[in-house]
């Protein structure tokens, strides 16, 4: 059981983790995106079942475990002041200004929030041509707050103003450099630069925000892709990459010249507040957890970890843990020094 | 272009091995071979990748792990139904979810229900002992039988006595000793503390063996005797001739024609009790290789012959019917609703009503189910924009249809080349003539015809056959 994880000059060392199963309040159905603001404050989106679609929702809470609400049960749609309820909720994103951009993959839109999750705006066209969406997924805002859209349908990564106004864009579906299949997560460095989760072909790749391509972060393990339908990708302060490598149920860390350094498996070897808060409500569940000999093992795990996300103020890493219905934190010590051998 | 009847026995194979195949799947398969295309179907290219599940997981993540939600199974399987390339992978699936029937309904787990499925994709062609053997271990069925309550001071028989009635040789094979000895070598196969469900979801069963609490006594099951566990129970019970019969008449009930039901196998003889031989010939001889079985039974002329002689489930009505009109090519929202309607039809897959399985052939037509099927297939075969009914309207387009009569067999033909009673047929014809013949310069009234004329054979009793 690994708790921290080890690299030459960096250690990811395992804090804690967040949140429990829920349709509604302190917990997540089926968490896909994460956004984190600068004070602490985090924001998760739940894509919830089509047979429990009250669940769908954004949840808003800080690190430490408060829970501060929830919001999103209904947008606005493009055009409309009527309210409408999400299809596929994807990418979250933060503006300067705090509010909350929220895609949704089906409808093809983003409807914006305030910070407190009260409804502002919403746009978006549906199609095929410029600054259309089509199967808006991860979503992320640079330096000069323009919102860069996936498009995940039609494999185009697009730059729109806050409002809607479409800027610039680039892509087309295809195996080659700086083609796509299906791309899902994209995060923006500090040096402006785009990274690209190209979920169809097991790899992410990163531009400039021009659309020209600088390299590409995968690698092969017995002549296959070692990454597996990758979902997001999230870079730190050092340039390290964070990659979700969701269907091999882990994150694989890269260094900034691509070559990978490192791996997690989920590491939440406790309960979270929200969890124990429920367990507390079930004895019956507590006394079955102390029945299971390998109860640890089987609950730090990451399973179908979807989105990641990088407090590069704090230093911490935040993985959404989907299927588990939580958030595992990691925090990176990036001056790490090996201990003497002989201890 | 291929002739007729070579389409019309490749949709019969296509129908009973998988869920049915468009017309240009046909076409191709008919230039592979009849033979060739068995051969691929029993033994899938290693290029052959199943179910689309990653394109599933990505835009339902619920359908993982879902819990005791079974709409969220059903929506997972149903999926693997219509986009798997390894049609008999998910129909033999099918098979042994009716043989071994478990149920969700005790389980309130369809995460486990899902990885016995799973297990039956993978064994479910193989070798019988294997599977059987597996299933032993599967924690569904340990659960579902209540195998976790059979101990070694207190022997609970539920397990041992279906081994024996429902999953190997049938009634009358056997005593009750035998099922009691049965039950003890099988003491101490159990499942694993579970770690709950909150406060992060299920987490999955296992199989353990307990020593501890196995009755390692002497047991005389069906005339032997010894020291007995679990795999010599199987051991055993595989070699006995009433297995391969049990199996085999199972595997001609769902593929080839319908049987009466399961008990009334020991008073009324199987249709076809020559068939029926050879299978078991097959399967004794291959030392119980169900793909073999499948193999020969494919390729004999009774089973070609066979076209038209067993009801359609009510899965393979919706699966087909979807795969027919396009649906569901991609996993649009919608899914959680679609895969009720098996349910609707009388067969909630995942849930069957108990041990037993459901009851098939006639049984699954009554007022209810029957209505719901024809509205299924009207429902759908109106979505005339759907990738599928294009292709069919496109394709009679193409072809020329114009007379009511090539309306009708046109649309029999894309609905599987089905043959009508002249009784049908006149009524159809009737009814097409009173439209004319087609005007292709509206396009959208002619698409609107032959959908009206597909809902139409979708109510005919020959369409509830496969």
């Amino acid at each position: 059981m690994a708790q921290n994880t080890v690299a030459a000059g960096r250690a990811w060392l395992y804090s804690h983790n967040i949140g429990r199963n829920g349709a509604a309040g302190m917990g997540f159905s089926q968490p896909v995106s994460i956004a984190a603001a600068d004070d602490g404050v985090l924001y998760v989106t739940n894509r919830a079942t089509e047979q429990n679609p009250g669940g769908i929702r954004v949840t808003k809470f800080t690190v430490d475990q408060e829970y501060l609400g929830e919001f999103g049960r209904q947008g606005l749609a493009y055009g409309s002041d009527e309210p409408t309820t999400f299809t596929w909720i994807s990418g979250v994103a933060l503006d300067k200004a705090g509010n909350v951009y929220v895609a949704d993959e089906w409808q093809c839109r983003v409807a914006v929030f305030d910070a407190d999750g009260n409804p502002l705006s919403g746009w978006g066209v549906k199609g095929e041509g410029e600054g259309e969406l089509s199967g808006p997924a991860g979503m992320a805002f640079d330096a000069d707050d323009n919102l860069w859209v996936v498009n995940s349908f039609n494999s185009r990564i697009q730059q729109f103003t806050r409002d809607g106004q479409f800027i610039s864009g680039f892509g087309s579906k295809g195996e080659a450099e700086g083609q796509f299949e299906m791309p899902d997560g994209i995060e923006i460095d500090g040096n402006g630069d785009l990274y690209i989760a190209d979920w169809g072909n097991n790899r992410v790749q990163k531009f400039t925000p021009g659309g020209t391509h600088l390299r590409t972060f995968s690698h092969q393990v017995n002549g296959q892709d070692a990454l597996n339908h990758p979902t997001d990708v999230c870079v730190d302060g050092d340039g390290d990459v964070y990659i979700t490598d969701w269907m091999n149920d882990r994150v694989v860390i890269y260094d900034p010249e691509a070559k990978p350094i490192a791996y997690l498996e989920g590491d939440a070897v406790e309960v979270s507040k929200w969890g124990q808060m429920g367990l507390d409500a079930n004895p019956d569940m507590v006394k079955a957890r102390r029945r299971v000999p390998d109860l640890i093992e089987q609950q730090r795990r990451f399973v179908k970890p979807a989105a990641c996300t990088y407090d590069r103020e704090n230093n911490l890493l935040f993985v959404v843990d989907t299927a588990r219905n939580r958030v595992q934190v990691y925090e990176k010590d990036h001056e790490y020094m090996d201990p003497q051998i002989n201890l | 272009m291929s002739n007729k009847e070579d389409l019309a026995l490749m949709a019969h194979l296509m129908r009973r091995a998988g869920f049915g195949a468009n017309r240009e799947e046909l076409e191709a398969l008919v230039a592979k071979g009849y033979d060739a295309v068995v051969d691929e179907l029993v033994d899938p290219p290693a290029d052959r990748h199943g179910g689309k599940a990653e394109l599933l997981l990505r835009y339902h993540p619920g359908v993982l792990l879902p819990g005791g939600n079974p709409v969220m199974g059903q929506a997972n399987w149903l999926y693997n139904m219509v986009s798997t390339d390894k049609p008999l992978e998910e129909k033999i699936a099918l098979f042994w979810h009716h043989v071994f029937a478990t149920g969700n309904s005790k389980l309130d787990n369809c995460d486990q229900m899902l990885t016995q499925i799973e297990m039956f994709r993978e064994l479910g062609m193989g070798n019988y002992q294997d599977l059987i053997l597996e299933l032993s271990r599967n924690p569904a069925m340990i659960y579902w039988l209540d195998n976790n309550e059979n101990h070694r001071d207190a022997v609970n028989e539920n397990w041992g006595r279906e081994l024996l009635e429902l999953f190997t040789m049938g009634v009358s094979n056997y005593t009750e000793v035998d099922v009691r000895e049965a039950s003890r070598a099988f003491t101490g196969w159990t499942i694993t503390p579970k770690l709950p469900r909150q406060p992060y979801g299920r987490y999955p069963w296992r199989f353990e063996y307990r020593e501890e609490d196995h009755d390692f006594e002497e047991k005389t099951f069906l005339g032997q005797t010894g020291n007995f566990n679990g795999e010599d129970i199987i051991d055993i019970v595989v070699k006995e001739p009433a297995t391969a019969r049990f199996i085999c008449r199972h595997l001609y009930n769902f593929f080839v024609a319908d049987e009466p039901q399961v008990p009334a196998w020991t008073i009324e003889p199987a249709r076809d009790e020559e068939a029926l031989d050879a299978m078991c010939n097959v399967f004794e001889e291959s030392n119980y290789e169900i793909r073999e079985v499948l193999r020969f039974m494919f390729k004999s002329e009774w089973f070609k012959e066979a076209r038209f002689s067993k009801i359609k489930s009510p899965a393979e009505v919706v699966a087909s019917t979807m795969k027919m009109v396009g649906a569901y090519e991609f996993p649009d929202p919608g899914l959680a609703k679609i895969c009720r309607e098996p349910g609707y039809m009388g067969q909630d897959i995942l849930d069957p009503p108990s041990v037993e399985g459901w009851h098939t052939g006639s049984e699954w037509i009554n007022s209810g189910s029957l209505l719901a099927r024809i509205n299924f297939v009207a429902d759908n075969v109106n979505k005339t924009s759907l990738p599928g009914m294009q292709t069919i309207i496109s394709h009679m387009k193409t072809e020329g249809i114009n007379t009511p009569q090539d309306l009708l067999n046109s649309c029999l033909d894309h609905m599987g080349f089905l043959e009508l009673s002249s009784e049908t047929r006149e009524q159809l014809s009737a009814h097409a003539g009173a439209g004319g013949n087609m005007d292709w310069s509206d396009e959208s009234a002619a698409s609107a015809r032959i959908a009206e004329m597909m809902a139409l054979i979708g109510a005919t009793t020959e369409f509830q056959f496969a």
